[in-house]
């Protein structure tokens, strides 16, 4: 730190006009506010090229240049020439040694501790401090409510505040407020990645290495900015464990890179769609396992993968050979969702991967009960199966599942070709099972219901089941009188004209009363039930649609 | 059985075992030690604050001991949450900010759990939007950062300042 650098000429700057103690969260040293990836190039390169003109227009006038105004200047330019190696520069090149020379001069002068406070919140041990940061770190909406984002925000901004305390708060709270950094824009990005480097000119060593998570999912990084900010991510959190990616076009050579820097991944997830624009993303063989080393590496290291969305087809057909072939033992939480595979990468995977416990396939048209037969036997460690729309698999899967995995506790089958046949061995053999989706399953009987409710209500929280016609008021009571631990119930639109017994509200109270902690409860569509009845019900009672929520590790939180 | 306790001020306290039992160290102490009856010393407690806790704990001393099945339930423990603390609860926290890290310490020391829950969201709540200047001078922080490393530590941390 200089408190007396070597270019100042003028007595006015005095060290009191140097610092401002008020606190202006936008300084002028930050990215600009509004970018998308369109203009981040030009964006940045403007906003760098003007802290660097400022910072050589005050040593011409003689004027002070204060240490952060070089480290910002510097940290911008060197930003710029990262992003955009070869077409900045106006921005890099010429600019930075003539700082980076005149920053190397100045004094480094050690400044005296002032005398220590003696209050007790001022040198609470460390361990308190962080369990008090855990609550103001705590959440308590939903991570998709709309509420969320604001919250999360705000519980940033309070971390902030905390670390400014005192020096025995800073080392607490800045671990806890850069390990998972919330990042609702590319300009906080750019900032995050800004203040990363100023942090490793200043200490020599860099806050980056603090970040174990980052989900650029919101984000949705797009070229021309998206490859640069990729490599300039890798380098700058070596220590990240889990990364969440959104971006339509990515290289070979791009992940590649990801998992060289970034060796201690443990979760991943890929979205986007690498097809949007064919032939821009690299050749196929560009994804042959002797190209990706790093990312063969990085895939068995893996335990948890997301790629979602990314359809697999001739042009992706070679990334899905090759991550089939790469995962390994250590991968316990898979998302395939609607990536069109077909039963020979599930099956790939599952073979290699015996310890999974959580799967997801939802939309997956074509995968087969061949595959879901091949998952029961190789993982019988899974906990969690999605198999939401997968309208090619039926019982013999399904029933698979149930006799051979013990553990199994959530289980969606919504939209599948499943009937009371593997309905009945589920409600015989998942003895831990407290989660099952089964909208709109063609079921013969409703004494399969009753009979899953009478074996597993104990333990059931959660039952989808809308549009389900052999619905009566029958089960309604046997769910009233046997899960008393229910927490959400979705029958929407059950029961029909056939039923014998039509679902009453008399039943409908019972079962509120019966379920003492049922929070969810959606009725809507059912014949019988008047609109007050139900307009009362919305008031007592969650009415809002829940879905199946894949398990935390999933996505690293 | 009645368990007496001596605070640092050589304060004593006689109270029932099921109440000295909400603190840990205290429930292994007197299962090593038996029943010797001899006062227990706690140099690192004052005799107000102890005072403080044994009122928490004689309010608490029938509440269940939360199972460890419970623990593990995700659904139930879904998140730390800063603002379900119950009204008695609630009401006994209302102290003063140097009584409450007392609090805070003396439960931490004692391993009282609910109670250092309780201490530490109270905290949590107190800070949540807060400026550091409005922090310091609620718990009497003196800032012992120079103002250059002030200076430092805003311009490496901004970007949380605004997202």
């Amino acid at each position: 730190m200089c408190d007396s650098p070597p270019i100042v000429m003028d007595s006015v700057s005095t060290d009191s006009n140097y610092y401002t103690p008020s606190y202006s969260p936008r300084s002028p040293a930050l990215p600009p506010d509004k970018i998308d990836s369109c203009d981040l190039e030009r964006t940045t390169v403007r906003w760098a090229l003007q802290l660097s003109s400022d910072v050589l227009q005050q040593i011409r006038d003689g004027r002070r240049v204060s240490d952060g105004e070089w480290s910002a200047a510097l940290c911008a330019a060197d930003l710029c020439n990262d992003l955009w190696p070869s077409e900045a520069p106006a921005a890099g090149r010429p600019v930075t040694p003539a700082i980076e020379k005149a920053h190397l001069n100045t004094d480094q002068k050690a400044h005296p501790l002032r005398r220590k406070s003696n209050s007790r919140a001022a040198v609470l041990p460390p361990e308190l401090i962080r369990t008090i940061f855990s609550y103001v770190d705590s959440s308590r909406s939903p991570h998709h409510s709309p509420t969320a984002a604001q919250e999360r925000a705000g519980k940033q901004s309070t971390l902030l505040s905390c670390l400014l305390v005192n020096r025995h708060w800073y080392s607490v709270a800045s671990a806890r407020l850069w390990r998972n950094p919330y990042l609702p824009s590319l300009a906080v990005l750019l900032r995050l990645v800004f203040c990363t480097r100023l942090s490793s000119l200043n200490k020599r060593t860099s806050l980056g290495n603090k970040v174990y998570r980052l989900d650029l999912f919101r984000l949705r990084l797009r070229e021309p900015a998206a490859t640069s900010m990729l490599h300039v991510i890798a380098r700058s959190f070596p220590e990240l464990r889990v990364l969440r990616l959104d971006i339509r076009q990515f290289t070979a050579r791009t992940i590649n890179y990801l998992f060289e820097c970034c060796r201690h991944l443990h979760t991943f997830a890929l979205r986007g769609d690498p097809n949007a624009h064919t032939g821009r993303y690299g050749k196929e063989e560009d994804w042959a396992p002797s190209n990706v080393v790093h990312f063969v590496a990085g895939l068995g290291k893996l335990k948890a993968l997301d790629l979602h969305n990314m359809k697999r087809d001739e042009r992706t057909a070679t990334i899905y050979h090759t991550v089939m072939n790469s995962v390994g033992s250590n991968l316990r939480h898979l998302n395939l969702g609607r990536t069109w595979v077909l039963d020979d990468v599930v099956i790939g995977i599952a073979r290699r991967c015996s310890q999974l416990e959580t799967i997801v396939l939802e939309e997956n048209l074509e995968i087969t009960d061949v595959a879901i037969k091949a998952l029961a036997e190789s993982c019988p460690q899974l906990r969690f199966v999605k198999l939401r729309n997968c309208i090619g698999i039926g019982d013999e899967g399904v029933t698979a599942l149930a006799l051979s995995c013990p553990n199994l506790e959530a289980l969606g089958i919504s939209y599948s070709r499943c009937t009371d046949r593997s309905l009945k061995v589920v409600a015989r053999s998942c003895k831990n099972l407290h989660t099952l989706f089964m909208n709109d399953l063609w079921l013969e009987s409703e004494d399969t219901l009753i009979e899953l409710v009478e074996r597993r209500g104990a333990r059931l929280k959660t039952l989808g089941m809308c549009g389900c016609e052999v619905v009566s008021d029958r089960f309604i009571q046997a769910v009233a009188k046997n899960c008393p631990v229910l927490q959400e119930l979705d029958i929407a639109g059950c029961g029909g004209d056939d039923v014998p017994q039509p679902i009453t509200q008399a039943s409908l109270e019972e079962l509120m009363s019966g379920c003492t902690r049922l929070r969810s409860l959606l009725v809507n569509g059912i014949d019988g039930l008047s609109d007050e009845f139900v307009l009362q019900l919305s008031r007592q009672i969650w009415t809002e649609q829940f879905w199946l929520e894949p398990p935390e590790e999933l996505s690293g939180t | 059985m009645p368990v007496v306790l001596q605070a640092s001020d050589n304060q004593q306290f006689t109270i029932e075992k099921a109440v000295a039992e909400r603190s840990m160290l205290l429930k292994n102490m007197l299962e090593d030690v038996g029943e010797a009856g001899e006062p227990i010393p706690l140099p690192n407690v004052a005799g107000s604050i102890l005072k403080k806790v044994i009122e928490y704990c004689e309010h608490h001393k029938e509440d269940p001991v939360p199972s460890a099945e419970e623990d593990k339930d995700a659904f139930e423990s879904s998140r730390r949450k800063a603002d379900d603390i119950d009204e008695w609860d609630a009401q006994f926290i209302k102290v003063g900010n140097e009584e409450l890290f007392e609090i805070i310490l003396a439960a931490n020391y004692l391993d009282i759990k609910p109670l250092l829950d309780l201490g530490c969201k109270t905290v949590a709540n107190m800070i949540k939007g807060k400026t550091p200047e409005q922090i310091r001078e609620m718990f009497n922080i003196e800032n012992d950062f120079t103002p250059e490393e002030e200076d430092q530590i805003r311009r490496e941390n901004e970007w949380a300042a605004d997202a």
